[in-house]
Parts: structure tokens; C-alpha cells; sequence
């Protein structure tokens, strides 16, 4: 049976989550042994006998919780986030090729933050609120006005159309291009750099502020998703055939469309553009376990946080002491795979 | 207990659609749409499952107006299949007709059971754990026709939705001979057990074998209301169907034929 083996799929992802967020956090430019792991973990819990090497131990517990528990622990919330959205989004599009960006987030994001970086004035770079820097915040608004522009003009009274949807997403992403480009015109070197380096997407501002908010995302993703899985179901054989079944469509597409736009958006404020998580995750997950997103959607959140967990731990140790940017690694992954998926389908269709 | 359209008119800009259907469906009995390419038999068929609003006119459920009943309590007792159904996802068969269960709430154990039997009744236990995209059209089909059956295999327990109807749009275009006669057979069982049955056809043979009532639609409006022998007459099926055919009789069932 399907099911059984996808809950124990589900259960062994989630045993491997852990022991990935323990190895990302003892990897960096510092190798750090696990046995120091047990001992600072000891040392702040006050078990176990005071360590030899009281200052080494002090250092690397700074370490740890300033810099690569935050970081791991945000890599993880945000990889549940994308994946986890990622998977509704393909079903509310039934289409395996469909990704939260599609519904014009991640351009609208990327054009507030630039809106930021150019127009904020120098002051604003420096303060931050809540641990969100202004650009961050102007990226959650960018991507929270595209997301409502979107569902507002593929809205009818007779509902909203998907397909419309799709359009209405990829000319809103154009005209969000379109802003980032004229932000790029009238921008300076160092503006463009921090833009770029904004659009690669990256976990090194990982703090505590930021894994609170992240993790209120992912908390909220945790509860409502999964009550969304057999609508979405149904909704995979067509709109007319859920409303047959029984489906309320117009409000689960409401309430799809609101928790992909938090959940996306947040991610973005937190950590950038992290491409191909969203939309590599849930269908490699359909391929192991098939399209139930009953088992989809809670074991594409958990190999979406591993996923970005390893990946992370990649960019940080790559060109240390330097790291690159996690967009970059997690879209060096997955562009392959994206291809092999385009002609892997166009196969079918031919057929 | 029936599923009745009075006075429905339907109109797009000025341009009618349907205009004036009264018809009732009724438990026990089968009623099949006949009529040329585009004379609104889906367009009715969609009136009839709440999925078109008329602009005009009635569609009642039990008594109750269509639009007012909860989604839920209308699933339970109304299934419907349409023309084509498009699945992408790679689903197994059995885990199709079991999104049939959805509206229920009847527990594992029973859900299973369910699409088990209705698999069955299909010819399509062989095809349980296979992948729905890998199947051929008839198979899909079949599948398709074991959900609906799946959605109202068992009258539902609460008292005000224990009616059944089941609406089938085409059931047997992609069909051989042998799964034809097939379900004509389902759906004479399910008449049987009290399930009120709609059918949309072009076999005027298979219409007229196992239907009660036949409505020949043309252009938005019912033709001709009656049983297969009142309504399949050479000066009908002339002037509607714009065909010269032969009416005879089936040697063995003595059911009508039609012969073009």
C-alpha cells in the first residue's frame, strides 16, 4: 500500500533532519568536533563536569549560538516554507512545473527590495527593525502587493480563474522586472552589488529575531496546510469535479493563495531568493510517494529544510573563508534537474 | 425526492442557450438527453449539478433549491461524470475512485471497501494499483465510472440526503462492445436500487435499450419528451438529426432500433 510506506518515507526524512542540522552546524570556516557540541550543549543545559579548556569551550558556544544555530535552524524554517508551498502551489495549478513565484511573489519581493536599496537613502541601510533590515521589509511589501494585485485582476464574481492567475503572474513578474530594471539604471556600483547579491538569495544574515518570525510562518504552515490536503486532492481532477465532491474551490483557493504569499514572502524578507526549493522539492516527494498531499505536503517540508540545510552547509564551506550565496548553490542543483523534468515530460506528451 | 429543472432558460449575452426546459429526474428511473452536436445537452447537464447558474428558471433538489443546499450534502447525494475529466497526477486507479469518498465521512475500513466493490462493478479490479496516466482512455473511463458510482455507493444516513441521482454525461464514448454493455447494465442496477439516473447519449440503440424517458433537445429546446417508442420516429430523428433512419425491432429483446 502506498500510504504506509509513504508515512514511513515521511518518518525517515524527518530522522534524517536531524542529524543534517547537527552536521550543518559543525561545518564553516571553524570545524567544530562534535564532542565540543556535547560539551557546550552540556555546559548551557549546566550537566555534565566543567571542560578542561573553559575558554575554547566559551568561544565555540558563542559560535554556536550566534552564529551557526540561527543559521541552521532559519536554513531549515525556510526550506519548509518554499517546499512546503511550493507543493500546494502545484496542486492548486495541478501542474508539476508550477512554483510559488508563478503567483508573482518572489519578482514583487525582489522589486521592493530594490526599491529599498536604491531609493532608502544610506540611513535606512544601517537600522533594522526587529531584526528585519528595511530591505527585507521592503521585500515582504513588494511581495505582498504583487501577490494581492495578481488574485485581485484574476478575480471575478463568477471567481477565480487559475489560468488567468498564471498570466496575470507572469505580467505582474514582467512589470516587477521592469521596476528592477529601472532601479538598476539609476543605482551606483555599490547599490547594484547589494541588489545582486540580494537577488542570489542568502542565509548570512541568519539571527534569532529573524528564526522567530520565520518560525511563526512555518507554525502557521504546520496547522493550515495540511487541513487544505484532500480539497487539494480532489481539486487535482479538475475545478468542476471538486465542486461534484463537495470542495468549497473559491475559498480553498483563498486560503491557498494567502498561506503561499506568507509563507514565500517571509521567506524572502528572511533569506533572499532561494530559487528551485519550491519547485524541485514537492516533485521529486510526487515521484518517490505519489501526488496524496496528505504525505506530499509534510514530507516536501521536511526534505525542503534538509535540502537547504545541506546546501547552506555547501555555500559556507565551498570557498571558505568566503561563502557564496545559497540561491546560487540550490539553483546549480536544481537547474539540471529542471531540465531533465522538461524533457522527461515532453517525452510523455509526445507519446 | 427528485432532481426537477422547471422553466430553465440560460443566455449569454443576449444568445440563448437553453430555452424553457422542464424535466424531472426521478428515483428509479433513467432519463437520457439525445440531440445533435451542440443543442446544450452538456450546457443542461451543467444547470442540473449547480455548475451554471440559469438566467432564468429552477433547478430543485428534494424540493430545495440546487443553490441552496451545503456542498457537502449535495455531494453526498448528487454524482456527476463529466465528458472528459483531465488528470496529470500519477495517482494509482484505486486512489482516484477514492476521492470519490471525500464529501463522506465513513472511516477507512468502509472507503475501502467501497472502491474495492465499485472497482469491481467496473471490470476494473486488475487496474487497482496501476498508475491512472498510464492507462488507456477506456480504462480511465472506467475508472472515472467507478468514482461516481463510489460517491453514492450507499444511501447517506441522514435523513434529508438519502436520495441519490447520477448524472452521466457520455459514459460510454471510449467504450468497446463488451464494457458498453456493461454499463448499461450498472446503470440499470443502480436504477434498481432507487438511484435517479440522467444520461447524455449518442447511441440512439443504447438510449433507447435501457432508458425510461428520452428528451431529444434541439437548439436549447426539448423537441420531444416521451419514452424511446414515442420519441424515436423516422420524421423525428429526420428533423432533428436531419438523418433518414429505419426503425426496428431488436430480435431477441424486442427493445427499438434504430437503423441509419
Amino acid at each position: 500500500m502506498r500510504e504506509t510506506k509513504a508515512r514511513k518515507f515521511t518518518l525517515m526524512l524527518l530522522l534524517a533532519l536531524l542529524p543534517a542540522m547537527i552536521g550543518a552546524a559543525l561545518v564553516g570556516p571553524v570545524f567544530i568536533s562534535p564532542i565540543k557540541l556535547i560539551e557546550v550543549l552540556a555546559g548551557w543545559l549546566g550537566l555534565g563536569q566543567p571542560a578542561l579548556d573553559q575558554i575554547s569551550v566559551q568561544q565555540e558556544g558563542v559560535i554556536f549560538s550566534a552564529i551557526r544555530f540561527p543559521r541552521v535552524i532559519l536554513a531549515a524554517l525556510v526550506g519548509i516554507c518554499l517546499a512546503s508551498c511550493g507543493a500546494v502551489m502545484q496542486g492548486l495549478f495541478r501542474n508539476p512545473l508550477a512554483d510559488p513565484s508563478l503567483i508573482g511573489v518572489s519578482s514583487g519581493a525582489s522589486a521592493g527590495a530594490g526599491l529599498v536599496i536604491v531609493f532608502g537613502g544610506a540611513w535606512i541601510h544601517g537600522s533594522s527593525w526587529f531584526g528585519l533590515t528595511f530591505v527585507a521589509f521592503g521585500a515582504c511589501m513588494g511581495g505582498a502587493l504583487a501577490v494581492l494585485l495578481v488574485y485581485r485582476l484574476a478575480t471575478s464574481s463568477t471567481g477565480t480563474s487559475v489560468p488567468t492567475m498564471l498570466l496575470v503572474g507572469i505580467a505582474i513578474s514582467a512589470l516587477a522586472g521592469a521596476l528592477n530594471g529601472i532601479f538598476s539604471f539609476v543605482a551606483d556600483n555599490e547599490m547594484l552589488r547589494r541588489m545582486s547579491l540580494w537577488q542570489m538569495g542568502s542565509l548570512d544574515a541568519a539571527n534569532w529575531p529573524r528564526v522567530a518570525i520565520a518560525g511563526c510562518a512555518v507554525v502557521l504552515l504546520i496547522f493550515a496546510l495540511p487541513k487544505q490536503s484532500r480539497a487539494l486532492n480532489a481539486l487535482l481532477l479538475g475545478e468542476s469535479e471538486a465542486r461534484y465532491l463537495g470542495v468549497d474551490v473559491e475559498r480553498v483557493k483563498q486560503r491557498i493563495i494567502f498561506l503561499t504569499a506568507i509563507g514565500v514572502g517571509i521567506s524572502v524578507a528572511v533569506a533572499g531568493m532561494i530559487s528551485f526549493v519550491g519547485l524541485v522539492v514537492p516533485h521529486l516527494m510526487r515521484m518517490m510517494i505519489g501526488p496524496d498531499h496528505r504525505y506530499l505536503i509534510p514530507s516536501s517540508a521536511i526534505a525542503g529544510a534538509i535540502l537547504l540545510v545541506v546546501a547552506d552547509s555547501f555555500a559556507r564551506v565551498v570557498v571558505a573563508p568566503a561563502e557564496l550565496p545559497t540561491g546560487i548553490l540550490t539553483a546549480l542543483l536544481g537547474v539540471p534537474f529542471f531540465f531533465w523534468l522538461l524533457t522527461k515530460n515532453h517525452h510523455r506528451a509526445m507519446r | 425526492m427528485s432532481l426537477i429543472a422547471s422553466r430553465l432558460s440560460l443566455s449569454y449575452s443576449d444568445i440563448p442557450f437553453l430555452r424553457d426546459i422542464n424535466l424531472s429526474v426521478l428515483p428509479g428511473k433513467i432519463t437520457t438527453i439525445v440531440g445533435p452536436n451542440g443543442a446544450g445537452k452538456t450546457t443542461l447537464l451543467q444547470c442540473l449539478a449547480n455548475e451554471i447558474s440559469p438566467t432564468s428558471g429552477s433547478v430543485t433538489l428534494n424540493g430545495r433549491d440546487i443553490r441552496d443546499w451545503p456542498s457537502v450534502d449535495r455531494a453526498i447525494m448528487l454524482s456527476i461524470l463529466p465528458q472528459h475529466s483531465f488528470l496529470d497526477f500519477p495517482f494509482t486507479a484505486e486512489e482516484v475512485v477514492m476521492l470519490a469518498r471525500t464529501p463522506h465521512a465513513t472511516g477507512a475500513n468502509i472507503d475501502q471497501k467501497v472502491v474495492a466493490d465499485a472497482l469491481k462493478v467496473v471490470d476494473g479490479s486488475y487496474l487497482s494499483k496501476r498508475l491512472y496516466t498510464e492507462l488507456s482512455g477506456g480504462e480511465k473511463q472506467r475508472i472515472h465510472l467507478a468514482r461516481v458510482l463510489a460517491q453514492i455507493w450507499h444511501p447517506h444516513t441522514k435523513e434529508s440526503c438519502q436520495a441519490r441521482f447520477l448524472i452521466l454525461d457520455e459514459p460510454t464514448s471510449s467504450f468497446d462492445l463488451a464494457h458498453q454493455k456493461l454499463t448499461l447494465k450498472i446503470i440499470k442496477n443502480c436504477a434498481e436500487e432507487g438511484i435517479g439516473i440522467l444520461l447524455v447519449m449518442h447511441d440512439l440503440n443504447l438510449a433507447a435499450e435501457c432508458s425510461d424517458q428520452i428528451i431529444l433537445l434541439e437548439c436549447g429546446e426539448i423537441a420531444m419528451i416521451g419514452t424511446p417508442e414515442e420519441v424515436f420516429t423516422v420524421e423525428a430523428i429526420n428533423k432533428v438529426f436531419n438523418v433518414k433512419a429505419n426503425i426496428g425491432q431488436h430480435p431477441e429483446t424486442g427493445k427499438l432500433l434504430v437503423i441509419i
